[in-house]
């Protein structure tokens, strides 16, 4: 026999549904993990600072997704300049994260990859307008060499000279490395960081992987290839359960409305960083 | 990835909390539509999630303490840190069965008709519970070795820092919470169709619904354990206690809940 409950039952009152609102309010502050945070490793509770690390390739008014709109891109530099972002480069990252240098509140960088010409039409007069510094993934065998579209030794030397842009290797032909053998990514790592330190008279400590692809392997080839770190095209906030060879970007692309696009990257970091990471 | 969603005047509100929030919602929008199927009072379901959050969160702090006893023993106010992490999932549902007890004792109601009731939202939130391990990354399969670009079988990144120790070197693992999440997802999909006719009294006893439903989110749980990453053989803790919920569910579906013939008092 089903027994079934009585007829007449009091509403809930208001004090029940502010006290359900109230528990619902405690549990994102007490319930940190299931599993125990202080002895499990890089489970920090908040793994320091973020330091949010933008990608772009192209900025100019082409109507391509990877060319952002100089407008676009002053209205993105103004938005992190009056949010107080502070800028800062990938040695300051390296120095934060692997010598324990403080980092200013907010910390981000701007890195440009492949070294097209519009970086230094575009790009370079802007971040010099905000004060902020850029760095330029190059394509070494691109340079000076018959590309059209990119920038020659000159204008890298320029830039570099400045302050304002730091280039660095995004290796010698842009070949996917997860497609070569070890002795063609041992050329691709090491004749690219040689070719710009012999140009431009610096010491290249990073390298961006062509098209994102890399693996463990690669990774250990890139440090012996005396890189200090090397970026990814992995989505994501870097901080120190990072690692310093496969340091995560937001890429930033032309949309519909890019600044809306820019903003909500930026603000949702932590949710589009667990969508992006199944691989099928 | 970090374990903080935001921070709120220094203070760090997690993404696991968060969401239990957020599933606690949702998870009292489906009595409200279990009560009016089934014709019994909303107002007592909210009862029993107004007892649960708090019996909830301490029962899971206690079973999980109690079930890493070494690791409190010395530090014995260490479990009063909560935010420190340890939450049992199977206390959560202690504390929940036990609001249940307190409000049934008060209103003087069926347990056993109100776990049908409940059923839904229980197996919502064995589902959301399972989708938690899978974008926290607690639960991973065994790793995957340079998948390549023409490998069409899924594989989870789990970043660097969260990787289990002693696999640092292993950047994709077979995504086994996701599976658990889907199948958890059908458990609680066939709760909802079994709610339908039951509600008009036409399937089982008063806690048949929940019966089956849980020992299946047990077996299925069993099941997925068994492809959880590990480095110890047997069967594990949660396996273990997943077989026993599921045995005793069983037990308990065909002692009370599976329908009998119909008799004189019918």
């Amino acid at each position: 026999m089903k027994i079934t409950s009585p007829r007449f039952v009091e509403p809930i009152s208001a004090a029940k549904i502010v006290l359900f609102l109230v528990l619902l309010l405690f549990l994102p502050f007490v319930l940190s993990s299931p599993s125990d945070l202080s002895s499990a490793k890089g489970l920090d509770a908040v793994n320091g600072p973020k330091i949010i690390v933008l990608n772009y390739h192209k900025i100019d008014n082409m109507n391509i997704s990877l060319s952002v709109r100089p407008d676009d891109f002053d209205k993105q530099m103004k938005y992190l300049k009056d949010n107080g972002f502070n800028c800062i480069t990938p040695h300051d990252l390296y120095e934060a994260f692997e010598e324990g240098a403080e980092l200013p509140e907010k910390p981000f960088i701007i890195t440009f990859d492949d070294g097209y010409d519009d970086n230094y039409k575009n790009a370079y007069p802007i971040l010099k307008k905000y004060g902020f510094k850029g760095t330029i993934f190059v394509i070494t065998s691109f340079l000076d060499r018959g590309q059209q579209g990119y920038i020659t030794w000159g204008q890298a030397a320029e830039m570099e000279a400045s302050g304002v842009m730091n280039i660095e290797s995004h290796t010698v032909t842009h070949g996917s490395m997860t497609e070569l053998s070890d002795a063609e990514i041992r050329h691709e790592l090491v004749d690219s960081k040689k070719d710009i330190e012999q140009r431009l008279g610096k010491k290249v400590e990073f390298v961006a992987y062509p098209t994102g692809t890399y693996n463990l392997h690669i990774a250990s080839l890139v440090r012996e290839a005396g890189y200090l770190g090397a970026f990814t095209i992995k989505y994501g906030n870097v901080d120190r359960a990072s690692n310093i060879y496969a340091i995560e970007r937001i890429p930033i692309f032309h949309t519909e409305d890019t600044y809306s696009s820019f903003l909500e990257r930026l603000q949702y970091i932590p949710i589009f960083e667990r969508l992006g990471w199944i691989k099928s | 990835m970090g374990l903080v969603a935001f921070t709120f005047g220094g203070a760090p509100l997690y993404f696991y909390g968060t969401a239990v929030a957020f599933g606690l919602i949702v998870a009292m929008l489906i009595p409200w539509w279990s009560t009016w199927m089934y014709d019994e009072p909303f107002p007592y379901a909210f009862d029993i999630f107004l007892w649960g959050i708090p019996l909830g969160i301490l029962m899971s702090r206690l079973l999980y303490c109690a079930l890493h006893y070494e690791r409190y023993v010395a530090a014995p106010l260490s479990v009063l840190r909560f935010w420190e992490g340890g939450f049992s999932f199977y206390g959560a549902a202690i504390g929940l069965f036990v609001a249940l007890m307190i409000v049934g004792s008060r209103e003087d109601f069926s347990i056993l008709r109100w776990l049908d009731v409940l059923a839904p939202a229980v197996t919502f939130m064995i589902a959301l519970y399972a989708f938690l391990g899978f974008i926290l990354q607690i639960v991973v399969g065994n790793p995957v070795l340079m998948p390549s670009v023409d490998d069409p079988s899924l594989a989870e990144y789990v970043e660097y820092g969260y990787r289990p120790p002693g696999f640092e070197g292993y950047e994709y693992f077979q995504p086994i919470a996701l599976y658990q999440t889907i199948l958890m997802c059908a458990v609680f999909l066939l709760t909802i169709m079994l709610t339908v006719p039951e509600s008009h009294g036409t399937m089982f006893e008063n806690g048949g619904v929940f019966f089956l439903s849980v020992a299946a989110a047990a077996l299925v749980r069993f099941g997925c354990g068994r492809f959880y990453l590990s480095t110890a053989s047997g069967l594990h803790r949660g396996e273990i206690m997943a077989a026993v919920i599921a045995l005793i569910c069983v037990a308990m579906f065909l002692k009370h809940g599976r329908r009998r013939r119909r008799g004189l008092w019918k």
